[in-house]
């Protein structure tokens, strides 16, 4: 029976992991590309989830999850045209600086519209319910947010990869200059890159709504954890992301198991004992322009 | 009179005066104090931010660490009145930085950052749940300041005078670090560690010397605040308090001594003030940070600096002096479509 728990957790860990992988994905993409970390990032992810719960009023559930990031992402576009683009040359404490900056007045913008006080998301009833898996009982709903967050997993996967767009940005990361003096401009797939991460990031807000808590100090909490995500899987590594958010999500859930308190210390814990043994993340590749 | 330092009679007079200036605009004595101990812990964060340029984005974790060290010595009765529980505190907070700078860092610039940012996350996180050391939520009160000698340290104005006394002491003791030989390699470490390197210098050891003592001013102030507040939460330690401590440094101007000084009065000011007019003034004050970092990261300092050479000098010499070289450089912030420009990390060479 203990066994079976156990388990239960580390399914609930994958789930919690696909979580931080939204929000960790969207900031390893535009750090690499645009050498700005986006602090600020948070504020999109609950920019996400706010604007989801308001949509689902006229709209309900399922178009509302699929049209708060596109709504989130034009609001990045916006942040790219007129705050960030300034900084890629800057130095990046600059950004850093910045970014925090606008997070907080993110969060204090979102307690003026939508008031301090946790807002309630429900999930309609089409989406609850149990599924029996041989012996074991997951929420539906859990288990469709793991199928969801791999199929956007796949398609960023091929988009990065097996696409013009996704060829250009890689060689960006690694060699802006080289990529300029090809004649392509950068400009507009930073652009891209900061609408794609940031709607990535409302999309986790939308999706997880339901079964995390709405509240103006979400963005806040969920930036260091993907910061962690980061941090440990190496910057540039689109596997190593992955690796670290699933890895971070099951440790998480097995020290929940073991000793509740501990939950959240113990994903920092790991931070330090990865960086102790592997100072470049678990798969970071070395970009010369972050040394 | 003997010749006295300008900073630091600049920091005696303001620490006189503050608490009559705190009486004309209508706020206490304790909010002086507060604004004293923020001011030290700004300064310690500065040493790292402005002199040697490795930007800590989370100083709250040794504002925290000292203040709940402070409070456990003292529950604990191992320690009594306000001094000793201090002297645990700077002590407990020395052995951890050291321990941590060695893995912090390791990295560097921007990892550097994120690093202390999840160190600050770590120590909230510890700080409010680990209930049977820290109190958890409800924090460790019940703390007491006893008395010096015939002075009653609950009076608040006799606090007020400890606190400013070791806020000038750590004034002075700053001033002759940075005017070391310590406090230039300091520097060359920021305008260029590969050189300094080259010279000979362990760039390594300077960095965890200076991390550990900036951990540890900030981890002073965190003590004072215990007491000041009879009462340690974890909000001492959270990331959005370290970034408040940010930028209160950078407000305030990180290339001059007393600076963070300086911004630590405007954010206790904009916080008392505005908190009259707006619920939000947290709002107010972002915006302001967004201000100061986009339009004059060289911060209030550097506004009064320039506002005396306008009217001062002819017009001809108004552009940036080249012998105060600004620190963000902000004629770099061109736009990505230069991305043929020199990479922004000269170290890497």
């Amino acid at each position: 029976m203990h066994a079976l728990f156990l388990l239960e957790q580390v399914v609930n860990g994958l789930v919690l992991g696909g979580y931080y992988l939204l929000i960790a994905l969207g900031l390893s993409l535009i750090f690499s590309v645009g050498g700005v970390v986006n602090l600020a990032h948070g504020a999109f992810y609950a920019f996400g989830a706010y604007a989801s719960l308001e949509l689902a009023k006229y709209l309900g559930f399922g178009p509302a999850v699929a049209l708060s990031p596109v709504a989130v992402a034009g609001l990045g576009i916006l942040f790219e045209r007129f705050l960030l683009r300034r900084l890629y040359d800057a130095d990046p404490i600059l950004g850093l600086l910045l970014t925090f900056a606008l997070a907080m007045v993110a969060e204090q913008v979102i307690r003026l519209i939508w008031g301090a006080a946790p807002l309630p998301a429900s999930l309609p009833p089409s989406f609850k319910g149990q599924v029996m898996l041989g012996h074991f009982m997951f929420s539906r709903y859990r288990l469709l947010l793991l199928a969801v967050v791999a199929l956007v997993l796949a398609l960023l996967w091929l988009l990065l990869h097996k696409t013009s767009f996704g060829r250009v940005v890689r060689a960006g990361v690694q060699r802006p200059d080289m990529v300029a003096a090809l004649g392509i401009r950068l400009q507009p797939y930073m652009t891209a890159i900061v609408a794609l991460g940031v709607g990535l990031a409302a999309l986790g807000g939308a999706l997880f709504a339901p079964i995390t808590v709405v509240h103006p100090a979400m963005g806040a909490e969920i930036i260091t954890v993907a910061f962690v995500v980061v941090v440990i899987g190496g910057l540039g590594s689109f596997w190593g992301v992955v690796l670290a958010a699933l890895l971070v999500g099951l440790v998480r859930g097995v020290t929940i198991y073991f000793a509740p308190a501990a939950g959240e210390a113990s994903m920092y814990v790991l931070m330090f004992i990865v960086l102790l043994l592997r100072p470049r993340g678990l798969l970071g590749e070395r970009i010369e322009r972050f040394e | 009179m003997s010749r006295v330092d300008p900073p630091l009679l600049t920091g005696a007079v303001a620490l006189i005066a503050l608490p009559l200036f705190m009486h004309v605009v209508g706020l206490t004595v304790n909010t002086a104090c507060m604004a004293v101990i923020f001011a030290i812990a700004a300064l310690g964060l500065n040493l790292l931010v402005g002199f040697t340029g490795l930007t800590s984005f989370g100083h709250a974790a040794w504002f925290g660490i000292g203040a709940y060290a402070a409070a456990i010595a003292q529950r604990s009765g191992f320690a009594a009145g306000i001094g000793p529980p201090i002297l645990v505190a700077i002590l407990f907070v020395a052995v951890v930085a050291t321990a941590l700078g060695v893995i912090i860092l390791r990295r560097r610039g921007v990892y550097f950052s994120l690093l202390t940012l999840a160190l600050s996350a770590l120590t909230y996180a510890v700080a409010f749940r680990w209930t049977a050391v820290t109190g958890g939520e409800d924090g460790l009160g019940g703390l007491h300041r006893g008395a010096l000698g015939p002075l009653d340290l609950d009076n608040a104005l006799a606090y007020y005078g400890v606190v400013a006394l070791i806020g000038l002491a750590v004034l002075y003791g700053l001033l002759r670090v940075i005017r070391s030989p310590f406090g230039h390699v300091l520097v060359a470490i920021r305008e260029n560690p590969l050189r300094a390197s080259f010279q000979g210098y362990p760039i390594e050891r300077y960095k965890l010397a200076v991390f550990v003592l900036s951990a540890v001013v900030t981890g002073l102030a965190g003590a004072l605040s215990a007491f000041q507040n009879y009462l340690v939460s974890a909000d001492a330690t959270s990331v959005a308090y370290s970034g408040e401590l940010l930028a209160m440094v950078v407000i305030g101007g990180m290339r001059h001594l007393l600076g963070p000084a300086l911004g630590a009065l405007f954010f206790v000011l904009f916080r008392e003030l505005f908190s009259i007019w707006s619920s939000n003034w947290l709002l107010w004050f972002g915006l302001a940070f967004v201000a100061f970092v986009m339009y004059s990261p060289g911060g209030l300092i550097e506004i009064g600096g320039k506002l005396r050479r306008r009217t001062g000098r002819s017009r001809a010499s108004l552009r940036r002096n080249p012998g105060k070289a600004s620190c963000w450089r902000p004629s770099r912030l061109s736009s990505l479509s230069a991305a043929s420009a020199p990479s922004p990390a000269p170290t890497s060479r």
